[in-house]
């Protein structure tokens, strides 16, 4: 198992006129190589979950076990986890800060122990995975760089350790069409490669598009956990929850009002178009 | 994430809540003085009581109304041990080349520190019950005097609240840098100096280059909704000061006082 998440719970500011529970009793693990999306309400505790998962929150009720070991106990190496851990925040682009790209990529090795040689190597690597022209960007300031260049550079950062888990929170805001599918298709490879990845996001078309499985939190409690068709299926709950599902989904709904018999666990175009077809052409029953 | 920003106004409906904001700058002012006065054990008895029962009366959770004072314990501990060795005296108990313990050290150091978590108290104390535009205006209302002085105290009040509106929403930036670099490997709670020192690049390079960018975007938003400057600005006219608020003062004022002709 990657995670391992057990009745976790978090209040902010306890104690004060202020404070406010953003968690409350959220169980659920995630397996090896698992595409994982989560969806939720602004203000319903994703973020709050991806900063316990990865932690940089202390847990302070309930454990998280990543790769079996409770990474809040005493003497556990942080060092490793960040190895092992990847995590893009929210715009990732406001952590550049380097003078050139390159020494941006290659900050998350500095501890790694690699040779200088391998450093390079790896921030090639990374760079060329998130789709920059490495000899083009290495020596340039990510400043110069433009609003979805940086966003790239930020990724390469992250993916340049080779973790093996990476943690994803709404990392398609802000980013252009072409952008959004870029990335998804970066995301997908790399899953299809063995990373664990869990992405946080409003944006159910690429959800549907890329994870297999989805959780939906609300307010603070976790709502929903099962394959994305499965949970996209009940559009009733989800708009109760204050969520959309993906274009496709609601498309294959649509058909079926109009007699066309489509399976309503679609979650994707890539899966909507034979599904018509199919539907189409048989009349009926397939 | 920090789980409790510093220095951020907690709302509530405490005397200290409800008091208003020029008596309670003032007060504080005065009682900063009356901390700096104090030198005897009975001095410090009395602004310490004084001290204490303001805070009570703010009903803040006590770890939060010293929330500063514990997180600057190893700095306390620095102040303090260098005035215990360094203080020279005539009467040492103890003493190897500059080094000198004495109890006029001890002492001094005593002193020292006592009045620095004092005054972090009632900048608490300030700040966690005055929400930052009130202790604007209250800070614009006492400076207005300097306007016969040529002092543009208008410009000068909307420099300051401004200021202080970013102030939740850089701390708020620094906390999420700070994790986002965390997350890539960045040591910041490593003990080494060095550690610490290069740890600072990741962080502020990033806040600064927002700040900036804050700063730039805020001007340009105000020039286009036409902010001339100070002299144009209109103001919400201000109210006399309540009697509570004027007893407030008269008590710290009257502490002051007792410092410095009874102790
Ligand atoms: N640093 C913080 N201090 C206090 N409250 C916070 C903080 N961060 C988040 N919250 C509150 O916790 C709740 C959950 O927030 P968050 O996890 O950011 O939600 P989401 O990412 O789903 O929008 C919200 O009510 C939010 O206002
Ligand atoms: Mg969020």
């Amino acid at each position: 198992m990657s995670f391992e998440i057990k009745s976790l719970s978090y209040v902010y500011q306890r104690g004060t006129p202020l404070e406010t529970p953003a968690l409350e009793n959220v169980s659920f693990s995630i397996g090896d190589g698992e595409f994982v999306g989560i969806m939720g309400h602004t203000g319903c505790g994703k973020s709050t979950l991806l900063h316990l998962m990865a932690g940089l929150l202390p847990a302070p009720a309930g454990t998280v076990l990543i790769d079996g070991e409770d990474i809040n106990r005493k003497g556990y190496d942080r060092s490793v986890l960040r190895r092992k851990l990847g995590v893009l925040f929210q715009f990732p682009e406001s952590q550049l800060f380097e003078s050139t790209v390159e020494k941006d990529v290659a900050f998350g090795l500095k501890h790694s122990g690699l040779s200088t040689k391998d450093i390079e190597q790896r921030v090639q690597w990374a760079i060329e995975t998130v789709g920059l022209d490495y000899s083009r960007v290495k020596g340039q300031s990510p400043l110069g760089l433009s609003g979805g260049e940086k966003r790239r550079a930020a990724i390469a950062g992250v993916l340049a350790v080779q973790p093996r888990h990476l943690i994803l929170d709404e990392p398609t805001v802000g980013l252009d069409p072409m952008g959004r599918e870029a990335l998804l298709e970066l995301l997908v490879k790399l899953n299809r490669d063995g990373m664990t990845i869990l992405m946080v996001s409003h944006d159910a078309d690429s959800l549907g598009e890329a994870a297999r499985r989805l959780l939906v939190l609300h307010q603070g409690h976790l709502a929903a956990d099962g394959p994305i068709g499965q949970v996209f299926a009940d559009m009733d709950a989800m708009a109760d929850w204050g969520l959309g599902v993906s274009q496709s989904r609601e498309a294959a709904g649509l058909l079926a009002r109009k007699g066309l018999e489509v399976p309503q666990d679609i979650t994707s175009y890539r899966q909507l178009l034979p599904a018509v077809l199919t539907a189409l052409k048989g009349g009926g029953s397939p | 994430m920090n789980s409790q920003l510093t220095g951020q106004y907690i709302p509530g409906t405490s005397i200290m809540h409800r008091m208003d904001a020029r008596a309670k700058f003032s007060g504080f002012l005065l009682l900063i003085a009356a901390v700096i006065l104090t030198g005897t054990i009975k001095g410090y008895l009395l602004t310490i009581s004084f001290i204490l029962i303001i805070a009570a009366l703010s009903k803040l959770p006590p770890e939060i109304a010293t929330g500063s004072v514990r997180r600057m314990l190893p700095f306390f501990f620095v102040v303090f041990l260098l005035n215990v060795l360094f203080f020279e005296s005539e009467t040492p108990l103890w003493q190897w080349g500059i080094v000198t313990i004495s109890i006029d050290g001890i002492a001094q150091g005593a002193n020292i520190l006592l009045r620095i978590v004092l005054i972090l108290i009632l900048s608490n104390v300030l700040t966690l019950t005055t929400p930052p535009m009130a202790l604007m205006a209250a800070i614009e209302s006492l400076m207005s005097p300097l306007r016969f002085i040529g002092v543009p105290v208008g410009d000068v009040s909307m420099i300051l609240s401004v200021a202080v509106q970013f102030i939740p929403t850089l701390l708020r930036e620094t906390d999420d840098i700070r994790t986002a670099q965390t997350a890539r490997g960045a040591q910041f709670e490593s003990g080494k100096l060095l550690d610490r020192a290069k740890a600072l690049p990741p962080l502020l390079t990033p806040i600064f280059l927002s700040a900036f960018k804050r700063a730039d975007e805020l001007a340009v938003a105000m020039e286009a909704r036409g902010y001339r400057g100070g002299k144009h600005r209109t103001k919400k006219a201000s109210q006399p000061m309540p009697v509570s608020g004027w007893l407030a003062l008269l008590l710290c004022a009257a502490l002051c006082a007792l410092q410095i002709f009874l102790f």
